[in-house]
């Protein structure tokens, strides 16, 4: 039937890495330590400094966003060995950040969640990552983004990083006017401090339009160690440390970011009223994320919406496997590809869907799926 | 199990509408600047009124709704149906089969889209005297010529899918290419025989690539492109329309090459076709009349001259016979005829009286216009049907046709036969009134569609050329906007670069670099420069840039050229070069304009990835010291 393997207390690591220098990382790590990465594209952001960038054409920096499971004994040595090959410590290079997760149940064990005995030897007590910080994911219309990015980044965000994913909920159950709805939504993601994190909320949902009909979702999740090297503006070169860094190092002496002039984000009042509902303790809320073989997406994002969740975001991807990939008889390199699924779903529903899924992929015989839940410690969106 | 929830149709209408007006109104910002461009140039600059306003202005609308339908069939249908087959067949088919499809979509596409007759129509005024292998090329082995330009395509794309299997840069495929492309060009521009067919071998390599072939034959290098190769570069879809683009023109330089050695061609001795009388072939200019240049005078009006002895105002004179000098700066006459005639000057009415075009059978047309749609379409689509369905079912998986891409596929065949339509009563008419009118800048001629002549707008030939040389950069900026290929090569890459490169950048710059070539090709032609000296230049400095930038722009730029002269741009190209060709003495044919329209995007989209990556540079430096994990510190700040 099926049979998926249960693992307790994995992490799933995020990496953002430029896209020049990815290929090279992925590539590393899985010869390394024979680990397997979920890869999609991604692009960041960057902000103009001076006023004639503007006429300028410019072409936001592209970027690989990577996933990896790992057992949470492993997980300090990983980011470290990451960090140091992707030489995460340099301004700009990029980002990585584990959150934990639950009930993690897979079929294809060998790609992930083995204790990989040669992380041992890097040496985790070097690396200073930070700890109160919160991942942000808004999930809104394409035409949006624009907006919501310039508003969070005046907020204090740093470049958001974006991608694009496909929304399923109610317009899908109208047959064939499905052509009406856009074709993709763009998610917006960015890793803010604790103490920054509602102004940026506030201006993402604002500018977004996240709270009117269908404008879309954004939910947090609390990142339990990240380091968070993202560029946001096209400095000039003759400066030694860019604004960002600037205040970034005096936060870190003070103590506090109460220094800053923070004077017209504390004054607007779209960034002021709190919006912010379904916190933690009032509903319990989860992401349960699943991982599928490309073409049996959409199966099984109806399975779970018939089992009771309310929407779903598709973002398909490829499964980097290093070796395990390579074809025997013409030595190329073929790709699997992953639908990655991700539901934000109530505690209470999450055993019913999982159960349902679980007969999905037994009765079909689905060799490729896994499914783990995170924790969401708020979510926004119209109506709730 | 899904829930198909019973949608009325005042609900369906609800939302179906905003749907649609979006599309529409995307597609009329695209148009609007040609026509606007064309009608205004028309009335305002060159004082002429419009002839058929009225099948135009409906022809018009008819292009817009087709291109909708169309670019959303491309959307829902036609590309979906092709990325699914790049991504499936490399899994499930083995490695020759997955190349030999490649191959016949290459060959296939080119004959269904019938891009080489209006090749035919540039040549229609070739005299078999003054270059007889053009005229043997176009008219006895027209048939070899797109054997041969079917077969360069389905090299090229079959080339163009194994590079993502062993991940050749496209740099490296490009230059071997175009050097021996430009060394085969100065060969043929030193022989005078092989020197007309130059504009020819040029040109079918721009026109190859239609506004179907071009999303479809995308679609596949990305479906490829997801799942062959190490991933690094997403953007390697690209390349195959620049290979369809670039192997034609060898192709045929080669046809060229053999016939001349051959010397089968006309008035060689091993020439066996049959040689027609040669009446020169009459252009579509069918409302050129031929009627009298003057208004005749009346009897009255005669005899009120008798009377009165007195010029007015709207007699001119003319001189016939005797003699003329030119004397201490004045003209003296001696014995000549002194001609009173009242010339035909046009009221400057913006539109002229017939409003409806008389030749217009909206009937036929649309015939025509649905059979080429279907001839387009159609058999490309059940050829991937056909093999997506059996490569699937020798795998024993199931395929079935979705919803979406059963409605992509019915749109674009009543998109294309709309937006076909709506070019043969709309933008042809208009294009052609624009392409004979144009010369009036430089030369006196009688007005498409008018009795009557007008003469040279601008005291000075150069002055008037080079007007014209103005209108020739606006309309191709303008035609390039509204090409649905270019659209949808614009929308492929914003997707694959994840909102990156922003497709009106890719537009923009795609249409500055085409109004740049055919500005250059209106200076061929009125000046009368041969082709080789306007094109090895650019193509030099091409090969320079393209050595400098970087793979992803490379990928793009040679991309749009192949993109860019499409169903829209074309006719009306064609039709200017036509009709400023037909007035420049010494011009043999139209040819050439389009391969030069099509080396303009290229190095404006190359000057692009050049500013944006000075803009964007971010190396990773090796800071001094920074090796070891010591300096961890600095991971807490930006």
């Amino acid at each position: 039937m099926n049979n998926l393997e249960r693992f307790e207390d994995i992490c799933i690591v995020t990496a953002i890495i430029p896209q020049h220098h990815a290929q090279f990382c992925m590539e590393e790590i899985a010869s390394m330590h024979s680990l397997g990465a979920i890869q999609f594209d991604a692009r960041g952001t960057l902000s103009h400094n001076s006023w004639y960038q503007r006429f300028l054409p410019t072409v936001n920096p592209e970027y690989e966003y990577l996933h990896y499971m790992l057992p949470r004994e492993d997980v300090d040595a990983f980011m470290a060995y990451l960090i140091k090959t992707a030489r995460l410590d340099l301004p700009g290079a990029g980002a990585v950040f584990y959150i934990p997760c639950k009930n993690y149940e897979t079929n294809v064990p060998r790609m992930y969640c083995e204790t990989r005995k040669s992380l041992a030897t890097v040496d985790a007590t070097k690396v200073h990552m930070k700890t109160d910080q919160t991942a942000v994911f808004g999930i809104m219309q394409s035409g949006r983004t624009d907006a919501a990015i310039r508003s969070a980044m005046r907020a204090g965000s740093h470049g958001p990083i974006v991608y694009f994913s496909e929304g399923r909920g109610t317009r899908d159950q109208i047959g064939w006017l499905r052509i009406t709805k856009k074709p993709y939504d763009e998610v917006i993601m960015a890793v803010v401090n604790n103490v920054d994190k509602d102004f940026i909320v506030n201006a993402i949902v604002d500018a977004g339009r996240i709270n009117m009909p269908g404008g879309g979702l954004l939910y947090e999740q609390p990142v339990e160690k990240g380091v968070i090297n993202l560029t946001s503006t096209s400095s000039r070169s003759n400066v030694l440390a860019n604004e960002r860094q600037m205040v970034a190092a005096i936060d870190e002496l003070m103590g506090t970011p109460n220094w800053r002039d923070r004077r017209d984000i504390l004054l607007n009042p779209a960034l002021q009223a709190n919006r912010i509902v379904d916190k933690k303790e009032d509903r319990h809320l989860q992401l349960l994320t699943v991982l599928v073989s490309r073409n049996q997406t959409y199966p099984v994002v109806d399975v779970a919406m018939a089992a009771g969740a309310s929407g779903a975001n598709i973002t398909f991807a490829k499964q980097m496997g290093g070796k395990l990939d390579r074809d025997e008889r013409t030595g190329f390199t073929i790709h699997q590809e992953i639908g990655l699924i991700r539901i934000v779903i109530e505690q209470e529903k999450i055993a019913d869907v999982r159960k349902q899924l679980a007969d999905f992929c037994g009765n079909e015989d689905l060799g490729n799926i896994t499914m783990y839940e995170q924790d969401v410690s708020a979510m926004n969106r119209y109506g709730s | 199990m899904k829930s198909n929830r019973k949608i009325r149709p005042s609900d369906a209408l609800r939302i179906l509408w905003p749907y649609a007006q979006e599309n529409f109104t995307s597609q009329l910002k695209s148009i609007w600047f040609i026509v606007v461009y064309l009608v205004f140039f028309q009335v305002v600059i060159l004082e002429l009124p419009l002839i058929y306003t009225a099948t135009i202005a409906v022809g018009i609308v008819i292009v817009i709704l087709g291109l909708t339908f169309f670019m959303e069939g491309l959307r829902l249908g036609l590309m979906p149906l092709g990325e699914t087959i790049g991504s499936v067949l490399p899994r499930n088919a083995p490695f020759w089969s997955v190349l030999l499809f490649a191959f016949c979509l290459g060959v296939g596409a080119t004959f269904a889209e019938p891009a080489i007759a209006v090749l035919r129509s540039a040549g229609a005024n070739v005299q078999p005297d003054q270059a007889p292998l053009l005229y043997s090329m176009l008219n006895d082995f027209a048939n070899q010529l797109v054997a041969m330009v079917g077969l360069g395509v389905g090299i090229a794309v079959l080339l163009g899918v194994l590079r993502f299997y062993y991940l050749w840069s496209l740099k490296i495929m490009i230059l071997p290419l175009v050097i021996l492309l430009g060394v085969l060009t100065i060969i043929a521009h030193n022989n005078p025989v092989m020197q007309p067919i130059l504009g020819l071998a040029w040109d079918c390599g721009a026109v190859t690539t239609g506004p179907v072939t071009v999303p479809l034959v995308l679609a596949l290098g990305i479906g490829v492109c997801r799942v062959v190769g190490d991933g690094d570069t997403s953007n390697a879809g690209f390349g195959i329309v620049t290979l369809a683009s670039l192997f034609p023109i060898l192709m045929v330089l080669i046809l060229g090459f053999s016939h001349y050695l051959a010397e089968d061609y006309y008035g060689q001795p091993n020439y066996q076709g049959s040689v027609e009388s040669l009446q020169s072939r009459d252009t579509e200019n069918s409302a050129v009349d031929t009627a009298p240049q003057y208004i005749p005078i009346t009897q009255e009006e005669y005899e009120s001259f008798l009377e009165n002895r007195v010029l007015t105002e709207d007699l001119r004179i003319r001189f016939e016979g005797g003699e003329a000098r030119l004397i201490n700066g004045q003209i003296v006459l001696l014995n000549n005829q002194i001609i009173l005639e009242k010339p035909l000057v046009e009221p400057s009415t913006w539109s002229a009286e017939n409003t409806w075009n008389p030749e217009a059978n909206i009937a036929r047309d649309m015939r025509e216009a649905i059979l080429t749609a279907v001839r387009a379409i159609v058999p490309l689509c059940l050829f991937l049907l056909f093999v997506l369905w059996s490569t699937l079912k020798l795998k024993g998986e199931k395929f079935r046709i979705t919803e979406e891409m059963g409605i992509g596929i019915v749109f674009s065949i009543a998109g294309m036969a709309l937006f076909v339509l709506g070019i043969i009563l709309g933008l042809t008419p208009l294009g052609s009134q624009l392409g004979g009118n144009i010369p009036v800048t430089f030369t006196n001629l009688t007005p498409w569609g008018l009795d009557g002549e007008t003469g040279p707008l601008y005291d000075t030939l150069f002055m008037g050329k080079f007007v014209a040389v103005i209108f020739g950069f606006f309309l191709g900026y303008g035609a390039t906007l509204a090409e649905p290929a270019l659209n949808a090569l614009g929308a492929t890459v914003e997707k694959i670069t994840t909102g990156a490169f922003k497709k009106t950048l890719l537009m923009q710059s795609v249409a500055i670099g085409v109004g740049f070539g055919i500005a250059t090709g209106v200076l061929k032609i009125a000046f009368n420069i041969p082709l080789a000296w306007l094109i090895i230049p650019p193509y030099f400095l091409l090969i320079l840039l393209t050595l400098k930038s970087s793979e992803e722009f490379v990928n793009f730029a040679w991309d749009s050229a192949g993109v860019t002269t499409g169903p829209i741009t074309v006719p009306l190209v064609l039709a200017m070069g036509l009709g400023i060709g037909g007035s420049v003495p010494g011009v043999i044919d139209g040819f050439g304009v389009l391969a030069l329209a099509s080396v303009g995007p290229i190095i404006t989209v190359l000057f692009v990835g050049i500013i944006v990556a000075r803009t964007n540079k971010r190396k990773l430096e090796n800071y001094p010291g920074m090796d070891s994990l010591d300096q961890m510190e600095r991971s807490d700040y930006e």
